[in-house]
């Protein structure tokens, strides 16, 4: 998926506003230089509990992904790259932001379907980015 | 609905028997299961799961029928299914087909009466790992033989089976906002959930390379200068992260 990460990270160069869902989660976090891992059975079903970190709030998510981000990796560039939602089963990472980019991702699946419709602000955020970022 | 014998092996060589649902057949991927007590239509046709082998934790798979515009892709993407209970009777008025023409139809291979919760419990401490179902072939040895060829999943790269083939639009030209997709096997409702928030999105296949993004700024966004920055332009990149596998 080289290509891919490829067009992400020049993407990122023309500063253009940007969401990531699922693989475009961890699509941005490799155009960050964040490496990805096999998780060891995935997180499948709608009832996974993730925490804003910037809110403080929790909401109930659809998931479907077997590979996560490294938080490791993440902490140590904590200058370009900032964690916005972890999973409170198992803490693993599940919402990223690029720090000076009008960039960010998420891991689970915003738009559920099948499941709560509880992270649909997501999409909302991202018309305010696009509205900020308008010129 | 007459079912006959059907087996389940494991990476491992761990062995389930159950009944033919769907399809008869075999059918390999890696084992994954979803623990949502409704949407198994929704979870069938999601691209993310290409590939996979699906296990449903929920114990009744079927008491609400099928219906053709509850899909999140055109077609079903799993590579064969796994259930406990698995009924053609169906209790929604709305509902088009019974679950069981939905997988003729589909050509989705299943096999039900499994004791899913070992299995799951089985997955959940040994971890995710190939399988192959079989209705039609009932010997062992045979099927692990078959399934020994089927790749690991780590390495794979499946998001150019899932992307469209040519890239396209979606929703009103005159929207506020020109939203860019690439598509690694997004969801329809990723798309509803975008046009419903007055924007129109240009849909591109999975490997479009920076140039042909940057070409659709002029076209689209009618700039008066080429070096100017267009306006209200977003790209999302989605889904479908199964797909993604980096060693």
């Amino acid at each position: 998926m080289g290509y891919a990460v490829q067009t992400v990270k020049a993407i990122l160069e023309e500063n253009k506003p940007l969401l990531g869902i699922c693989l475009g989660h961890q699509l941005l976090a490799l155009a960050m230089d964040i490496p990805t891992y096999k998780m060891h059975h995935g997180h499948r079903g709608i009832n996974h509990p993730v925490k804003n970190i910037l809110t403080g709030k929790c909401e109930i998510t659809s998931q479907n992904h077997g590979f996560s981000v490294a938080a490791d990796a993440i902490a140590a560039n904590s200058d370009k790259i900032e964690i916005t939602h972890i999973n409170l089963n198992d803490e693993t990472i599940e919402g990223i932001r690029v720090r000076h980019k009008p960039a960010f991702s998420v891991q689970y699946h915003p738009e559920a379907s099948p499941g709560p419709h509880d992270a649909r602000y997501l999409f909302d955020d991202f018309v305010e980015l696009m509205n900020r970022f308008k010129n | 609905m007459q079912q006959h014998s059907a087996v389940l092996v494991l990476e491992d060589g761990t062995v389930f028997y159950g009944k033919s649902a769907g399809k008869v057949g075999t059918a390999t991927g890696e084992l994954c299961f979803n623990t949502g007590m409704t949407g198994y239509q929704e979870v069938f046709t999601d691209p993310s799961y290409f590939g996979q082998l699906l296990v449903a934790t929920n114990a009744h798979i079927g008491n609400y029928g099928t219906k053709d515009s509850e899909v999140e892709s055109e077609h079903i993407k799993i590579s064969g299914f796994i259930c406990k209970n698995f009924t053609n009777r169906y209790s929604r008025i709305l509902a088009d087909n019974s679950i069981q023409e939905y997988f003729e139809r589909e050509h989705l291979v299943a096999i039900s009466d499994v004791d899913t919760r070992a299995l799951v419990k089985h997955i959940r401490s040994k971890g995710a790992m190939n399988g192959i179902i079989s209705s039609d072939d009932l010997d062992i040895t045979t099927l692990k033989a078959q399934l020994s060829k089927v790749p690991d999943m780590n390495g794979l790269e499946l998001a150019t089976s899932v992307t469209t083939a040519t890239a396209y639009t979606l929703g009103n030209e005159t929207a506020r906002f020109k939203v860019a997709v690439l598509d690694f096997g997004t969801k329809r409702n990723i798309f509803n959930n975008f046009l419903q928030r007055d924007c129109y999105l240009k849909v591109f296949p999975a490997q479009t390379s920076i140039e042909e993004l940057k070409k659709l700024e002029s076209k689209w966004l009618f700039s008066f200068q080429w070096t100017r920055r267009p306006r209200r332009y977003g790209l999302c990149s989605t889904n479908s992260e199964s797909y993604f596998r980096r060693k």
